[in-house]
């Protein structure tokens, strides 16, 4: 009885919860959906009903595949390189070396500055006439690579992914150090007592036992990627030219400055289409982890 | 702890220690000198930047672009500096951060300790929440504060991000209970303790660790948010990003990088300070409960 009554409790307690989540979360997407079949402006009621007009639009308007195919180019960086890149840090992080503590503290630093800021600090860096970037290359006798960073098509993205790496790399480095000092000493002084080296070890032994936060740093990356917004939209804005487009940069100035909101929602249906598909396909072999803590 | 470094006896070589270190120094330029560039350029005079370089160490410190960020900079058409900005996003972090860890820790316990039928699919549902993408929930949730006369105010904002935060406050203490012992709670149940009295004394005390990992995962995400504070704030009740992003777009004659910088170095210190304060704890809470692998 005692328990019937607590389990009445506990539901009395998760259901307003389950309601609000319910209502904010999962409602959203079919109204974004609705939206998505309407000539809407934003300001005067959604009655303007077109069908499938914006779909088709969508399939057709070279800027989303543009935006597309940026994002996608993002989320193969950030797995390439930020992976990577923060697993060794983490590694380098986690080891007994002197001085270790300091560039624990200091690599950190990125992850907790905000894109706006971090957005201004690089567009000093990447300044054409007195940047820093450019600055280097001068002193250094590379004149020639010394370029307008940002304002070339060809670079822009090449250099916000430059930034981009630079934030998050340091978010890996800590979720890798974390689940690197869950791996017992014991495994490793075994297997360095039959005689694996340093990188056989690592191959062996603390890569597979790393094997599921490569995979929850995987999907962060990808599902993060596909919705990355904020330093693009400060830095570029998406250009010169769409060079630096994403699908969230191009969906904010479709529904926010263009006042186009069922083209919009039509670009914001499309992303998260995109997005749980990606997510299925990773979490469907997989229900454990970082996610289940099991 | 780690099997890539050089720190047993039988194993270190001087090669591999230069090595190490010398990657170690990359990628700490990497890292700190366009930081240590923000710093310095807003403590010099324009005239001194118009002269030297970026990564000139300053010849004389002034603090002249800091006052003026705070208090006088023009964020559009307002001149009144970052500080109100500032104060806003206090006021928004302060009940967001709380409320949402407070109703993560609850949920966590629910869905933990009181599996009830549907549990895990309500779970499965929340952990949509970690990876959708906002853009969808946009023009939905401007309706919506629309019809409840919210649209524009702080009060909005707050709800918005208490929403969209408790999909990864829950996904923290859930994953933090799940390897506390149910016996404890169980045993608790036989003395007697209600649902709110087991909670509070003992899965509470038990959850510091997570609750310190939470704390700072919120505040940082939403101190730095741009997206909700862009689209769902106006005017006077804009969050310190957005208001940052005017400071820097509005240009009135000469472009002024100390200014700009120092402004920037405001808005990153609440985080910085909340790091450096309990970064210790937020990666050993990291460790303990949120990343297992």
């Amino acid at each position: 009885m005692q328990k019937n009554r607590n389990l009445i409790e506990a539901l009395l307690f998760i259901l307003p919860a389950l309601a609000i989540y319910l209502f904010y979360f999962i409602l959203p997407i079919p109204t974004s959906f609705y939206f998505s079949l309407f000539n809407w402006d934003g300001i005067s009621a959604v009655s303007n009903f077109i069908g499938f007009d914006n779909w088709v639009e969508l399939f057709q308007d070279p800027i989303v595949w543009k935006s597309f195919g940026n994002n996608v180019i993002l989320i193969f960086a950030s797995i390439l390189i930020q992976i990577p890149l923060g697993l060794m840090l983490g590694l380098l992080i986690s080891s007994k070396l002197k001085g270790v503590r300091l560039y624990k503290l200091l690599y950190f630093l990125p992850m907790m500055i905000a894109s706006v800021a971090i957005a201004m600090i690089w567009n000093l860096v990447f300044d054409p006439n007195f940047g820093l970037l450019n600055a280097i290359l001068n002193s250094v006798g590379l004149e020639q690579f010394a370029m307008g960073w940002l304002g070339d098509p060809k670079l822009a993205l090449g250099a916000i992914i430059g930034v981009v790496c630079w934030q998050f790399t340091p978010f890996y480095m800590v979720i890798f150090s974390a689940a690197l000092s869950g791996i017992p000493e014991e495994i490793l002084e075994a297997a360095y007592l039959d005689g694996a080296s340093k990188i056989q070890t690592f191959f062996k032994i603390t890569l597979p036992l790393l094997k599921s936060t490569v995979q929850v740093t995987m999907i962060l990356a990808i599902t993060g990627s596909l919705r990355y917004f904020d330093l693009i939209f400060v830095m570029t804005g998406g250009g010169p030219n769409h060079a630096s487009e994403l699908l969230a940069t191009y969906m904010y100035r479709q529904a926010f400055t263009s006042f186009r909101m069922g083209y919009g929602s039509t670009i914001a249906v499309f992303m998260l289409m995109i997005a749980f598909s990606i997510t299925f396909l990773i979490l469907r072999n997989r229900k454990q982890g970082i996610l289940y803590g099991e | 702890m780690s099997s890539f470094s050089a720190d047993t006896p039988h194993s270190s070589s001087v090669m591999g220690r230069i090595f190490i270190y010398g990657i170690l120094l990359i990628v700490a330029g990497y890292f700190l000198l366009p930081l240590l560039v923000m710093v310095f350029t807003s403590v010099k005079s324009m005239e001194e930047i118009r002269t030297g370089s970026l990564i000139s160490i300053p010849t004389s410190i002034t603090f002249d672009a800091w006052s003026k960020a705070w208090s006088s900079a023009c964020t559009g058409v307002e001149c009144s500096g970052l500080s109100g900005y500032f104060w806003n996003s206090v006021w928004l972090v302060t009940p967001t951060v709380s409320i949402s860890t407070f109703l993560g820790a609850l949920n966590g316990y629910v869905l933990t300790k009181w599996n009830f039928k549907g549990a895990d699919v309500f779970f499965s549902m929340l952990l949509i929440g970690c990876f959708i993408p906002f853009q969808v929930i946009l023009l939905p949730m401007a309706r919506t504060l629309g019809f409840l006369g919210l649209a524009g105010t702080t009060t909005g904002l707050i709800m918005v991000h208490i929403i969209y935060g408790l999909a990864f406050t829950t996904l923290f203490f859930r994953n933090f209970y799940v390897s506390i012992p149910n016996e404890l709670v169980r045993a608790a149940q036989i003395d007697g303790a209600g649902f709110f009295m087991i909670f509070w004394k003992i899965m509470l005390p038990l959850s510091i660790p997570i609750i310190v990992v939470s704390v700072i995962w919120q505040f940082t995400q939403i101190w730095n948010d741009f997206l909700f504070g862009v689209v769902f704030s106006a005017g006077e009740s804009q969050p310190i990003t957005v208001a940052l992003n005017n400071l820097v777009n509005t240009s009135t004659g000469v472009k002024e990088y100390n200014v700009d910088m120092a402004a920037a170095i405001i808005a990153a210190l609440p985080t910085l300070f909340v790091y450096v304060v309990a970064g210790k704890y937020f990666v050993r809470g990291l460790t303990a409960g949120a990343v297992k692998g």
